[in-house]
């Protein structure tokens, strides 16, 4: 944990200053857990002020110290999930925009050196964006703790509370079907194999 | 040559890890929380004396609709049996052959 348990329990007995100091210490974690999440930077802030609001107003429902950081997952992919509904609503970007990226990247040799670093990086993201898109947001807030942030099956199980063997079929049937929208993005959009192999 | 898809999609997954843009918080981000949380517990506030206040209003309204729906409570047995004997047919005097208040309402 990344505080002491004193503070912790000095924060459910409503203590401003030991909240402050739990937004403090976890602030760079939930930014990055949700920053791969949504991949909207622009809206990251919103979205962690959010999950510390809904923390200070739940601590006290917290049943034992041990749990606060499963607990505390679970309150940033409730936030981002209902952050990426809200945005579901929104036209889904058409695969002909991302075509386009994946054009500029190829004809990136009249670019300077940074910019084409620049347009990568865009790519990789908005190819991912797009992908994620394609499936649930259950699936995509899943895949991405487990393929982009990291997470062990055991830190999943904690956060989800289901067992090992309900874990593990999620994971595959999540990753089925991003599988499947990638190979659709392929085909569809009429990029090559090397493109996407040049991740 | 045949693709790999999966394996492409692991290099993806790590090549996101990578470029994916963390921002920094601004430096109001804790102020802007404690205002956030003031907002909330204010209207938490409110809606409870409302809630509280929209309740009462609703036992009021309950309560006073059922009294004034309830049958007109009867007088208790002992009262009504000294009403009724007070109202009932006056005492018949056999000596003078009529009732007491026969006589007096005839004088």
């Amino acid at each position: 944990m990344l505080i002491e348990r004193e503070v912790l329990d000095k924060a459910r007995g409503g203590d401003d200053a030991a909240f402050n100091q739990i937004m403090q210490a976890y602030r760079k974690r939930i930014f990055g857990t949700i920053a791969r999440i949504i991949n909207r930077p622009q809206d990251v802030e919103d979205v962690a002020q959010e999950v510390f609001v809904r923390l200070y107003f739940s601590l006290k429902q917290l049943r034992a110290a041990e749990v606060f950081e499963p607990w505390l997952y679970r309150l940033t992919i409730n936030a981002s999930y209902d952050y990426l509904r809200r945005q579901k609503r929104r036209a889904d970007s058409p695969l002909a925009d991302f075509s386009e990226e994946m054009m500029l990247l190829a004809d990136a040799d009249a670019s300077t050196a940074t910019f084409q670093e620049e347009r990568r990086q865009k790519g990789i993201r908005d190819l991912m964006d797009w992908l994620f898109n394609q499936v649930s947001e259950e699936d995509r807030i899943l895949l991405t703790l487990k393929e982009v942030e990291g997470l062990s099956l055991k830190e999943l199980q904690e956060i989800y509370e289901v067992n090992e063997n309900a874990l593990k079929v999620r994971l595959f049937r999540a990753r089925q079907r991003v599988l499947r929208a990638y190979a659709k993005a392929g085909k569809e959009a009429g990029i090559s194999s090397e493109g996407l192999e040049a991740w | 040559m045949k693709r790999n898809l999966e394996n492409e999609l692991d290099l993806g997954f790590a090549a996101y890890r990578a470029v994916v843009a963390v921002p920094d918080a601004r430096p109001s981000f804790s102020t802007d929380i404690w205002s956030a949380i003031e907002a909330k517990r204010a209207a938490r506030v409110f809606g409870f004396w409302a809630k509280a206040l929209t309740s009462s209003a609703l036992a009021a309204s309950l309560a006073l609709g059922v009294l004034s729906s309830m049958p007109e409570r009867l007088p208790e047995p002992e009262y009504l049996a000294a009403y009724l004997e007070g109202n009932g047919p006056a005492p018949f005097d056999a000596e003078l052959g009529y009732s007491i208040v026969d006589s007096e309402t005839s004088r």
